[in-house]
């Protein structure tokens, strides 16, 4: 009789549940160097034919275009105040204007022009705040999330310019710049000052992500190359490959995987995006 | 049946997993449930709704039939709904306000406003919910590469896989590079779990200790008179790292929330920021933090390996013992019950990690399957809970099943929210302020469960006599001295409250029939008798 | 529902010498045991976020770590020290008017960093989610069979024993939505409500029907649901048609202070709580611009010198003494404000704060601890309120203790090892 009380509760087995630790088998996830050197040069070159730097001026100039193709009521109208030669958008509710073009959320800019009569001080535009939606009449989306300052700073005997930029960034309209067409995330300061154009931060576009980790490009030494600083370039598997430049002029740089395991020498040509950065960096509205 | 065939139909083997548990063994503290009160309870507890009158008079019938029904339950798709609101008492996540960001960010009408808040705090009990459903092992909650979305989530936030044209909860995947962990890479769960620039993700590093791991960092005393200097220090944020009295917690937070910069947001409060995941920033939390991602001491890579090393720690399923068990006894736990939760947890491990073993082991235990206490002090209610209320969902659930009558306002879930609805004033949790139910009646519940049940009862006696819903078979031209009366009665008083009625339970009713019978007529007196059996306390509880 | 007049209604209400005759009445048996015989009511307001007591409560102008701002200014009313400004007008003539009534409690330690937790221990001098709010407790112990004991108008609660006890009103009125002509406003189904006489039978059948379950069984839990389900049921058909003539709908911070001060006059509630978020309900968690914080506690001071001008002139409903002879306010906030600046002009969490007791059974006038040299607690004489080296560290707990005493409640059954702040009480 006994036999047939057979319970199904299952019966501890007498392990001990302490701290030693369970062996279910797991394959954790490894990480292992996706590129080689030439592979990663290609990596970067691809990044920088295809979408070149993301600049602050970009997504505000387009926030100004498609600012310009509502109607009178709409976007103008918004309940912030205009202080500034360029339209805030304050629609928290949306609107719609007569042209098809719908407007929603906010855009806070600034613009301060803080020179003394000499002509010394900073001129300085950008958003303090954007969050906002601009749907075209068929239905694509310029959407912008996060802040910007874009700055001219005279002295003397120097100009010098320089960028902040953070937030996400898209555009599926016509006419998208090709990085916020694939979809930007910035987090990034940028600092032209005695001829070197300095870049520190985080850039996600599309599929690919860097750190520019104090970058430096010499303009009078080394125009189309980075001078100086290290360029990390994120894998798939979320590990990161390391471009550290030794402060020549060669365009090249030493690789790395994970900091520690050599990839070689990386030569890149970027020569195209680091002239337009210089173009579009002194371009401030 | 004879003692016998009961042993002999204990004994033999069911397909679908492990059917048979002991009968519920004598206890020396508790009396069991009555086995129909055992199926109500168990019915409630796994399906959100009553057990059908089929199953309870089978049950009563044949009390042996009981496991065959608990394991029909795990089995019923209302068990994955039913599991979304019992995982909610834990994580928390379906919230009302996220961050400031609302529904008509995205433009959204205001009669999607709940859709909207729901698609995104249940993601991460959806997950959950599905991966218990699907019998996988609980490792996958951590590890899986895919969510859940809605028709909502699917078309706002970077996800593929959606169904077209579909609606409600399907499996998608992420887009925008976020790594294969489970919970840990849904924005449901840091869309409820924020963090600022000034906190840099360490109170989700706080989060995940506690909701994964039991360890619940924000419970440790910080007392800054024990902290040297922190008024000189230039840069507290390297205190944290050095200074023995913040390393109690720091040493465990810092290497934590390094692994988490990928839901970084460099403004707040904006959309564009937190619907998606950011790569390029996974590196900026050993930069900015100084420590490289670690659990619990363990180096990891990042967030890729996060959920790995949680699925290898003992802890996270010990916890999740845990937290099932106080679900489902209706209490906070205590250290005294340590024991019984090491039952629980041994039968979780042997049963490979899966949840569903988890929520057989908990449901066949003593504390679960208790009707009253054998020898009752006014203070045993902090011991077990033999009696509990139900729950805003099991209300809601419950008469929807009966009367089809679901309370619902411009596209809200009156049980289930609460900007317009009663979800805290029947004692649910919203997951902010109120994160445990409260397990007594209240003023307010005791309202809302009087409007609730008007409103299902005037529901359902608009189908008297049709043939449908509860009144279905009922006539208007019976009277009490009927006997068709007397057992349309008594068949109600068992659906709704699972127990045969009494002589003076049944007279007590077919008083109130007659009373309000003659205040107005036949019609009202059967709605009236159908209100006031859904509010009959042993509706309200079980 | 039965038709009561508002001088039954009174009556039925009780009076307060001794144990009230009616007093088990919408009582459940097992919520008897520590009743208070006080009548006292406690308004409950929570300064949510974290405010920075060196704005008001505590002059540190010669502390090393703190710069006081350019308006401030070292001012003393009816004893206490504090500050002033200009740009704060409300805070002096809070403390011009009122100061008699009002004990300052400084130094009060909160030993967490985060919100929800400092939250929980402000309010139940513990971290275990098996403790009950101090207004719950107070309320439970009624000795009036009130309609809405402890009723949150807005702000938090922590219940384990006495949930019964508490009220939530909802969002946007749900609670009175409810009670109303036309308590399905918030559904989309069209339901008609059953006639008077209808509903009104089937209340009592169903009061019945517990509270004839609840005798009938000998399982304890099983009467004590029932018994409380009895309860809630027999307190809503005593004093239900009178919440017609309050609003309870959330409103702002000025009109849920007048709330509170109707359900106290009407005898509905011996608690309520309030939340507090400041100007723009943007928050005391000034992590930037601190500065905001100058007219968080301008609003504040002029909303609480409304309230107890009001309140000296309302009456209680069972003693005909003024209201503001039988409430007790209580001000506080989950944590403090480090007393040295961020990079964005923000101060961050700091675990020491201050406490704003006023009103019925306070010592007035004075002010209790104080923050030392590096802005932690000093220790204090429970008993004459000095500062003293090797004296008590204030925390939560003795605030707990503090107001179960002002409620006469046995302090030492919900602390047992710590003492009330003695000299805060009168």
């Amino acid at each position: 009789m006994s036999l047939l009380l057979i319970g199904c509760t299952p019966e501890p087995d007498g392990r001990d549940t302490g701290t030693q630790g369970l062996d279910w088998g797991f394959e954790r996830p490894s990480q292992t160097a996706q590129y080689t050197a030439d592979e990663l040069a290609e990596h970067v070159e691809s990044w920088a034919d295809t979408y070149g730097f993301p600049f602050p001026q970009h997504a505000f100039n387009r926030y100004l275009e498609l600012m310009e193709e509502g109607d009178e009521s709409c976007p103008a109208g918004g309940s912030l105040d205009d202080t500034s030669r360029f339209p805030n958008l304050g629609r928290l509710e949306g609107c719609s204007s007569s042209t098809g073009w719908d407007y929603i959320g906010i855009g806070i800019v600034f613009d301060d022009d803080l020179r003394d009569e000499d002509g010394i001080g900073a001129v300085r535009v950008g958003f303090n705040l954007a969050d906002f939606v601009i749907t075209s009449p068929d239905g694509e989306e310029f959407s912008g999330g996060g802040s910007s300052k874009m700055q001219i700073q005279y002295q003397e005997d120097q100009t010098s310019w320089n960028a902040e930029f953070g937030g996400s960034w898209e555009d599926q309209t016509t006419d998208a710049t090709p990085w916020m067409k694939a979809s930007g995330s910035v987090d990034y300061m940028m600092t032209y000052h005695n001829e070197q154009l300095a870049t520190n931060g985080y850039v996600g576009i599309g599929e690919y992500a860097f750190l520019f980790d104090r970058l430096i490009l010499n303009k009078e030494e080394c125009p189309n190359t980075p001078h100086d600083g290290t360029l990390w370039v994120r894998q798939e598997d979320g590990s990161w490959n390391q471009l550290t430049f030794a402060n020549d002029c060669s365009g090249c740089a030493t690789g790395t995987w994970n900091e520690e395991v050599e990839l070689g020498e990386v030569c890149l040509d970027i020569s195209l995006p680091i002239d337009e950065a210089w173009n579009t960096l002194q371009a401030i509205p | 049946m004879t003692r016998l065939s009961t042993f002999i139909l204990v004994a033999l083997p069911l397909t679908t997993g492990c059917r048979f548990a002991p009968e519920t063994p004598e206890s020396s503290t508790f009396e069991p449930l009555p086995e129909t009160l055992l199926l109500k309870r168990m019915s409630l507890d796994l399906t959100g709704t009553l057990p059908s009158l089929e199953a309870l008079e089978a049950v009563e019938e044949d009390p042996a039939l009981l496991e065959g029904f608990r394991d029909e339950y795990l089995e019923d798709p209302r068990f994955e709904e039913q599991l979304v609101f019992l995982l909610q008492e834990h994580w928390l996540t379906a919230i009302d306000e996220y961050f400031s960001v609302g529904h008509d960010d995205y433009g959204l009408e205001d009669t999607n406003e709940y859709a909207w808040e729901r698609a995104i705090g249940q993601e991460p009990l959806r997950l959950m919910a599905r991966i218990i459903v699907n019998d996988e092992h609980w490792s996958e909650s951590v590890t899986a590469h895919y969510s859940m979305g809605t028709e909502i989530t699917s078309k706002i936030w970077p996800m593929t896989g959606y169904p077209d044209g579909d609606e409600g909860w399907h499996q998608v995947e992420y887009t925008d590079g976020r790594p294969a962990s489970g919970v840990l890479s849904t924005n449901g769960m840091w869309w409820r779990y924020t963090s600022n620039d000034y906190n840099q993700n360490r109170s989700r590093a706080a989060a995940i200790t506690s909701l994964l791991v039991c360890e619940d960092l924000l419970a440790r005393p910080v007392s800054f008179e024990n902290v040297s200097s922190i008024l000189e220090a230039e840069d507290v944020s390297e205190m944290v790292q050095t200074d023995p009295a913040c390393l109690a917690c720091h040493a465990t937070v810092e290497p934590l929330a390094a692994a988490l910069f990928g839901f970084h947001w460099v403004t707040d409060y904006v959309i564009q920021e937190m619907e998606r995941y950011h790569p390029e920033r996974e590196v900026a939390g050993p930069r900015e933090l100084g420590v490289n991602p670690a659990w619990w001491g363990e180096p990891i890579t990042g967030l890729n390996e996060l959920g790995w090393a949680i699925a290898d720690d003992e802890r996270f399923y010990r916890c999740t013992a845990e937290y099932w068990t106080s679900i489902l006894y209706r209490r906070n736990l205590t250290l005294e019950d340590r024991g019984t939760v090491d039952d629980h947890f041994d039968a979780f491990l042997t049963g490979e990690a899966r949840v569903k073993m988890l929520i057989r082991a908990i449901t066949d235990s003593e504390e679960y399957r208790a009707g009253a206490f054998k020898v009752s002090e006014d203070d045993d209610i902090e011991i077990a809970r033999t009696v509990r209320t139900m729950s805003p969902n099991q209300l809601s659930a419950t008469i929807q099943q009966l009367t089809d009558f679901h309370w619902t306002y411009e596209g809200f879930d009156q049980l289930d929210s609460d900007q317009w609805g009663f979800r805290v004033l029947l004692g649910g949790v919203d997951g902010d302020a109120l994160t445990r139910p409260a397990l007594d009646p209240s003023l307010t519940a005791v309202v809302v469960l009087k409007r609730l049940a008007e409103a299902a009862a005037q529901k359902s006696a608009a189908h008297l006599g049709t043939g449908e819903g509860l009144l279905g078979e009922v006539s208007l031209d019976w009277s009490p001295e009927d006997a068709a009366f007397g057992t349309a009665l008594e068949a109600l008083y068992l659906q709704i409250l699972g127990e045969r009625a009494d002589s003076a339970s049944l007279a007590a009713y077919t008083e109130i029939w007659t009373t309000v019978a003659s205040l107005t007529d036949s019609q009202t007196a059967w709605e009236a008798t159908l209100g006031a059996l859904f509010r009959d306390p042993l509706f309200y509880s079980y | 529902m039965p038709n009561f007049s508002r001088r039954q209604l009174l009556k039925l209400l009780g009076q307060t010498a001794g144990v009230a005759t009616l007093g088990s009445i919408g009582t459940p048996s097992w919520a008897r045991a520590a009743a208070s015989t006080s009548d006292r009511r406690f308004l409950f307001i929570i300064c949510e976020g974290g405010w920075d007591y060196s704005y008001v409560f505590s002059q540190l102008f010669d502390n090393a770590y703190l710069t006081p701002e350019d308006d401030w200014e070292t001012a003393e009313a009816n004893g206490i020290p504090f500050v002033a400004s200009e740009n704060r007008p409300a805070v002096s003539t809070f403390f011009e008017t009122y100061g008699d009534r009002a004990c300052v409690v400084n130094g009060l330690e909160v030993p967490s960093v985060a919100h929800d937790r400092c939250m929980r221990l402000t309010l139940t001098g513990g971290t275990s989610y098996d403790r009950d709010d101090f207004p719950s407790i107070i309320a439970a112990a009624s000795p009036q069979n009130l309609l809405m004991p402890h009723t949150i108008l807005s702000g938090p609660g922590y219940n384990a024993r006495h949930g019964s006890s508490v009220v939530r009103i909802g969002e946007n009125a749900q609670f009175a939505n409810l009670l109303s002509d036309d308590p399905f406003v918030l559904c989309d189904s069209d339901i008609v409500l059953a006639e008077t006489e209808v509903e009104a039978a089937i209340d009592a059948f169903v009061q019945k029907r517990a509270m004839d379950i609840a005798a009938a069984t000998s399982n304890s839990q099983r009467k004590r649901f029932n018994e409380t389900y009895g309860a809630m049921l027999e307190r809503l058909a005593l004093a239900g048609p009178e919440l017609n003539n309050i609003e309870l709908g959330e409103g702002d911070f000025e009109s849920q202070m007048n709330t509170a001060i109707s359900l106290f006059e009407l005898g509905f509630s011996r608690c309520a709580m309030i939340r507090n978020l400041g100007e723009y309900d943007a928050s005391w968690d000034t992590h930037a611009d601190n500065y905001r914080q100058n007219n968080h506690y301008e609003l504040l001071f002029q909303a609480l010198n409304d309230t107890l001008e009001a309140l000296d002139n309302k009456f209680s409903p069972t003693t005909g003494a003024r209201l503001s002879e039988e409430t007790t306010i209580v001000v506080a906030s989950e944590m403090g404000r480090s007393p040295t600046e961020n990079d964005s002009s923000g101060k961050d969490h700091w675990t020491y704060t201050s406490l704003l007791l006023i009103g019925a059974g306070v010592q007035g006038g004075q002010v209790i601890g104080a923050f030392g040299d590096e802005v932690t607690g000093e220790r204090v004489d429970l008993q004459t309120g000095e500062l003293l080296a090797d004296g008590t560290k204030l925390e939560s707990a003795h605030v707990g203790a503090t107001l179960m005493s002002l409620a006469d409640i046995d302090h030492a059954e919900h602390f047992p090892s710590t003492d009330p702040i003695w000299a805060a009480l009168k």
